[in-house]
């Protein structure tokens, strides 16, 4: 079963073409993105490039429950999502 | 060919101004300026109605009032593109058609229709035309959303302006209006509805359906046309969001000195952007090759390629 690594995480957000002032190299995987800077259409930006990169949908349940404001909250809530799709 | 030979304009004095929403949607002025790329919002007076604001623009493309009035004598067909006319019945472009005293052998449509809706008519208005051997129509756009947006909703209040635009359509004409390329999802249509006569907006359901499905569309479209990327001078994109237009430039690797955006002190005028627009590179004769491409309600998508005549 796949696993999403810290760098795969790191470099979808590198593709967002996020605000300068927001310094992805030295972030921690706990820390809020949503603190850093990151708004509520970069995060609709994240949303779709991580659907598109694992081949998944997200449901707006867990993007309602801010699941998705730290990389480690990422990587948990698309591990979960693609052992459902793997069965 | 029938194609697109002038356009007319008329967009409201009247403005509000969303520098004064940021504490009520809790937005930063970075926001408002970077993403939502939309300072005022232009606002119809209350008393007017739709074909009012046709009317217009009907007087801005013919400015002249001798010249307007001969020009109505001549017009063959008329579309009016809009989902929020004067009334539900009968069609706004039949209130048009008196306001406007046109000939009794001049058809006259309503088009349900919204982002997509320029591109769509000019290909029925210029069917119709070829089909009839008719000389000049008149597509009208205008979707007013002022009076059916709730102004507590974020998604919606920052965005909508108004504004009415009447291009018109000869044999004579300056753009060649070449062939379409249309696409529909209706599984997404709740994505952009109106209830309880306010707009409601799925941002990400729509965000998602342009950026997966805008860029293979325009691809289609220009191969049906014969026509590379590199040649389209400019790409008119309907003119959603800055952060909608800007997504759609960097996925597609787009120059975006190539993708006007204007909106920023009129708002997202629905069927009207893509024309507004127009306007300006009409007179701009190094804007010879041109991929229009308007997206949303619906869900739908259409695309069409215009050709500057030498």
């Amino acid at each position: 079963m796949k696993s999403v690594s810290e760098k795969e995480i790191y470099g979808v957000l590198e593709k967002l073409n996020l605000d300068a002032t927001i310094d992805l190299k030295n972030i921690s995987a706990d820390e809020s993105l949503n603190s850093l800077g990151l708004d509520s259409l970069d995060f609709m930006n994240l949303y779709f490039e991580l659907e598109e990169k694992y081949g998944i949908k997200i449901p707006n349940e867990l993007i309602e429950k801010k699941y998705f404001d730290s990389i480690a909250g990422i990587i948990k809530e698309l591990n979960g999502i693609l052992a459902k799709t793997d069965g | 060919m029938i194609g697109i030979k002038g356009i007319g304009v008329y967009i409201p004095e009247n403005r509000t101004k969303n520098i004064l929403k940021l504490k009520k949607f809790n937005i930063t002025e970075s926001f408002l300026k970077k993403k939502i790329g939309v300072l005022e919002l232009a606002k119809k007076n209350s008393g007017l109605l739709p074909s009012d604001l046709c009317k217009l623009a009907f007087s801005d493309l013919f400015p002249v009032d001798s010249q307007r009035a001969s020009k109505k004598k001549v017009i063959d067909a008329v579309c009016v593109c809009t989902q929020n006319g004067d009334y539900s019945i009968p069609h706004t472009s039949a209130i048009l058609h008196s306001k406007l005293n046109l000939s009794n052998d001049c058809p006259v449509f309503d088009i349900s229709l919204g982002c997509t809706g320029y591109v769509h008519s000019l290909q029925i208005l210029k069917c119709i035309m070829q089909s009839n051997n008719y000389k000049n129509g008149l597509l009208f756009t205008c979707d007013p959303y002022s009076e059916i947006i709730d102004q507590n909703d974020k998604n919606t209040d920052l965005l909508f302006g108004d504004a009415a635009t009447v291009t018109l359509l000869t044999n004579d004409s300056i753009y060649d209006i070449n062939e379409a390329e249309f696409y529909t999802d209706g599984t997404e249509y709740s994505a952009l509805i109106k209830k309880n006569n306010k707009i409601v907006m799925d941002g990400r359901s729509i965000f998602n359906f342009v950026m997966r499905k805008v860029p293979p569309n325009i691809n289609s479209c220009l191969k049906k046309n014969n026509i590379e990327v590199d040649d389209i001078d400019y790409f008119v994109f309907h003119q959603a969001s800055k952060y909608m237009v800007q997504s759609l430039v960097q996925k597609m690797e787009l120059d975006e000195d190539k993708v006007p955006f204007n909106i920023e002190m009129i708002g997202n005028t629905v069927s009207s952007t893509i024309p507004i627009v127009l306007k300006d590179l009409i007179t701009d004769k190094n804007a010879k090759n041109l991929l229009l491409s308007g997206f949303g309600v619906g869900l739908g998508i259409a695309s069409v390629f215009l050709k500057r005549r030498l």
